[in-house]
């Protein structure tokens, strides 16, 4: 029964093998766009920009070829909240949030419930702002191996190892994190089954809250504990038997090298997001 | 055997994981397999064939949503009405590893879990740990109040099978849950096994890759290959083809090799044997009539 | 070969939590010498000590009593622990647990690139140690999309990578099917025959055992037989009486020669059994 898959079902952060452009761009640039654009969206509050940013958004996910509905249905399971919180801002933010440049004017005003134009711009701009980092998180983690991030990462930390970040050791650490997730969510799936099949309420029609008392939440966590305690204690020998002894002395390889495409997918996403920052209250609405 | 009538049926049973995702995998194309009351029968394939994803659909975890059909003890596994919790106390299904499902801090308390979630009064879980810890050779009065976690390797398996016996299930699936455990706990995991089918009538479902633990423990195997059921008979037959099951990953033991070998060079006609004993009695006549 | 053991384990006693209240005693005066070219198999229970004895092969655990000695090299000397590691590679039981990189390429150049080697002498040793393995055209896969047999071969490279005399492998078998046992076991004999590797390898499955030319058997933290398969086998008795499976061929020829003392007691593989049927003549119509 998919009650006991919902962990398979995570979109965020499942790299989907593929031969697209955004694939094969290099790590580095693909983090960079993201940081680019995050910032542009951070600064981008008005109705236009944000209808740019996420055609730009879009654009980027038509590139990749990674299917739209499975980035989307990756937020199924947060929509309820996602919801509830656009409703609550709707009705009750009232003149908390007034856009650059405007005025806020009251549209409905009944009891609690203050709707101003201010608190319609907010709904709308957040939900398209969590669009676009849906739309990017996903992308950068759909099409990007674990190890490529977490190279390109350290390749873009070593710069800062002057100054003591141990860029290496983060990079290592984020690697070995990322790589145990499905290993961990596919060992809980079978925790869950083990127990409902001896008699836990796991999976049984009507029952979807499948954590519903301590009981059976310590049924679950601490069979997964031990697992993971004694996985990390199977690492740790295995990484002191190849002579893992910290960064200091490994070599340095270099994975990566610019390509043509590279260089421009940085620079074109790196001027429009220049833009983007730049014009961001000259926009007409 | 034809022990009895058919308590599970399974008919050309599809299922893929991930429906609709660009992740789907297809686990099972077509299983088709008929268990009957009473009986003890062995499912073998190489790692990744879909007989995990076979045997949770007989309890439930999985259910047939696409094409196939599973009926367990009548009831027809695609209704979304049946009452899933009576069906999994009647099929205890005993996974891979299942020490790793231990959680209590005392080993009476673990394998009291099951009858506990059914509801049932003190007394009669009490009675039911008992009687649980008895059928896998954990002494009650000793082991009960044990800590889970000083256990060994193989009374930890011998508990965790425990938990799964304490819900008194009428079917008993074993997925690859005598493997990984040093030959003395699985020797005698083997023979409690048997005796539990023998003594109690439990029918009883072993999946394996271990061709030896079969031979030794089943009268009737179904071989599962790439999601289909590849072949079925007793095991006598199925071990009587051995480039097949090479075919899927699988073999036969080391005495049926030798004596399928003799038989291959003349000198005896083709026969096969299941275990050491038979081997024996064949290549026993093969020496005497030399002697003559 | 003349020149000297590549191991010595001399009178080693190894107790876990000593001075704790429980004390545990996993070995007991335990002597063991390795040499150059072998191939041991340790076998015997859960609890017999087998795991803890190669674990003071790499210096991953010092003996509480007793030395151990790696190429002329003191296991106790904290100078040379790099130099032991690097001498004698381990591969573990479980597959998923030892692999550091999601990338197949970049797990083998773990080990070389914890020696501080150049960049191309690391790449060299990754494509030799996985063409050695026979997992060259999966290089750039990822690693958790590999069979469990697969994997481990994958670990098998990663310490082969590091060049080392002795590779231990511990119940590296014990969690694959019988094809990726095949797998492995085929992987090992190789390195063994071919390149000439000291291999020691600890397992549960009889028909492994075959495979040396040197079978040691532990119970309670003490050896208790040791010799080539032939030797260790024809005392099938006293191995049943320790509840240790013995290859079936050993078995049915051991049953024959009870029968008939004229046949031997001791043959070990399937081969050796048909032969020695055939050489006999006779033959039933």
């Amino acid at each position: 029964m998919e009650d006991f898959e919902f962990l398979r079902h995570i979109t965020l952060g499942q790299y989907l093998p593929g031969d697209s452009l955004v694939h094969r761009l290099d790590p580095r640039v693909k983090i960079s766009v993201m940081l680019f654009m995050t910032v542009a969206i951070t600064f981008n509050v008005s109705y236009l920009a944000n209808i740019i940013l996420l055609i730009v958004c879009l654009s980027f996910v038509l590139l990749s070829k990674i299917p739209l509905g499975y980035i989307l249905s990756g937020v199924k399971p947060a929509l309820p909240f996602i919801i509830v919180l656009a409703i609550l801002q709707l009705l009750f933010y009232g003149d908390a949030f007034v856009p650059y440049g405007t005025e806020s004017r009251t549209i409905l005003r009944w009891g609690w419930v203050h709707v101003t134009s201010g608190s319609v711009q907010l709904v709308v701009v957040s939900t398209l702002r969590f669009l676009q980092l849906l739309f990017l998180a996903s992308l950068l983690t759909n099409t990007t191996t674990i190890s490529d991030l977490t190279s390109g990462m350290e390749a873009m930390l070593s710069p800062f190892s002057r100054v003591g970040l141990p860029g290496h050791e983060l990079a290592l650490v984020g690697a070995i994190a990322l790589r145990f997730v499905p290993i961990l969510a596919e060992q809980l799936e079978i925790i869950m089954k083990a127990q409902a099949s001896r008699g836990a309420d796991l999976g049984a029609k009507g029952r979807l809250r499948f954590i519903q008392t301590t009981r059976q939440m310590v049924a679950l966590i601490v069979p997964l504990f031990i697992d993971a305690f004694r996985r990390a204690e199977d690492l740790i020998l295995a990484m002191e038997a190849r002579c893992y002894v910290g960064g200091r002395h490994r070599t340095k390889r270099v994975r990566f090298r610019f390509q043509r495409a590279d260089y421009i997918a940085y620079v074109l996403v790196l001027l429009f997001s220049a833009a983007m920052v730049a014009f961001r209250n000259r926009m007409p609405f | 055997m034809d022990a009895g009538r058919p308590i599970i049926q399974v008919n050309d049973l599809h299922h893929r994981y991930l429906r609709g995702t660009p992740l789907e995998v297809v686990a099972l194309k077509g299983v088709t397999m008929e268990i009957y009351e009473g009986e003890m029968v062995g499912i073998i394939g190489r790692s990744g064939a879909g007989k995990s994803t076979l045997v949770q659909h007989f309890n439930g975890l999985i259910r047939p949503r696409e094409r196939g059909k599973v009926i367990v003890d009548g009831e027809d596994l695609a209704d979304p009405d049946i009452d899933i919790r009576a069906l999994r106390q009647k099929v205890g299904l005993v996974f891979q590893y299942p020490e790793q499902q231990l959680f209590e801090r005392f080993v009476g308390d673990d394998i009291a879990f099951g009858p506990l979630k059914m509801g049932l009064p003190m007394e009669e879980v009490r009675e039911r740990v008992r009687e649980a810890m008895e059928m896998v050779g954990l002494d009650f009065g000793r082991f009960k109040d044990r800590y889970t976690f000083t256990l060994s390797g193989g009374e930890m398996r011998r508990a965790a099978i425990a938990g799964v016996l304490a819900l008194r299930p009428k079917i008993l699936i074993l997925d690859e849950s005598t493997s990984g455990v040093d030959p003395r706990s699985r020797k005698d995991l083997l023979g409690r096994i048997d005796a539990l089918h023998r003594e109690r009538g439990l029918t009883v479902i072993f999946v394996s890759s271990s061709m030896e633990d079969v031979a030794e423990l089943v009268d009737r195997v179904y071989v599962i290959d790439d999601g289909r059921t590849v072949m079925s008979g007793t095991t006598r037959e199925v071990f009587s083809r051995p480039e097949e099951l090479i075919r899927y990953g699988l073999g036969v033991p080391q005495v049926t090799e030798i004596v399928h070998e003799l038989a291959r060079r003349g000198k005896i006609p083709f026969t096969t044997v299941v275990n050491v004993q038979e081997g024996k009695e064949v290549v026993w006549k093969i020496l005497n009539s030399s002697a003559t | 070969m003349s020149e000297g053991p590549i191991v010595r384990v001399e009178n080693v006693t190894f107790v876990y939590n000593p001075g704790s209240e429980n004390p545990t005693v996993a070995l007991r005066n335990v002597d063991l010498t390795l040499y150059r070219g072998d191939y041991l198999v340790i076998v015997g229970h859960n609890g017999s000590g087998k795991s803890t004895l190669v674990k003071h092969l790499n210096a991953l655990l010092l003996p509480t009593e007793g030395e151990v000695w790696v190429k002329g090299m003191d296991t106790r000397d904290p100078e040379h622990v790099l130099d032991i590691r690097r001498s004698v590679g381990m591969v573990f039981q479980n597959p998923d647990n030892q692999i550091v990189a999601t990338v197949v390429e970049h797990d083998v150049a773990f080990g070389p690139e914890n020696l501080g080697l150049p960049p191309e002498e690391v790449e060299r040793r990754v494509e030799w140690a996985l063409g050695v393995v026979g997992m060259l055209p999966h290089r750039d896969r990822a690693s958790h999309l590999l069979s469990a047999g697969q994997k481990q071969r994958v670990a098998i490279a990663g310490v082969l990578a590091m060049k080392p005399d002795v590779i231990v492998l511990d119940e590296s078998t014990a969690m694959l099917d019988p094809v990726g046992r095949e797998e492995v076991l085929k992987t090992i004999r190789r390195l063994n025959r071919e390149e000439g590797v000291t291999v020691v390898a600890v397992t549960h499955f009889m028909r492994e055992a075959v495979e040396g030319n040197r079978v040691v058997v532990m119970e309670e933290g003490r050896i208790v037989m040791e010799g080539t398969p032939r030797e260790v086998f024809s005392r099938v008795e006293e191995l049943r009486e320790m509840m240790l499976d013995v290859p079936q061929p050993t078995e049915l020829s051991y049953e024959l020669h009870k029968l008939r003392p004229d046949f031997p007691p001791d043959l070990l593989t399937v081969e050796e059994v048909v032969e020695e049927i055939c050489r006999r003549g006779g033959g039933v119509r």
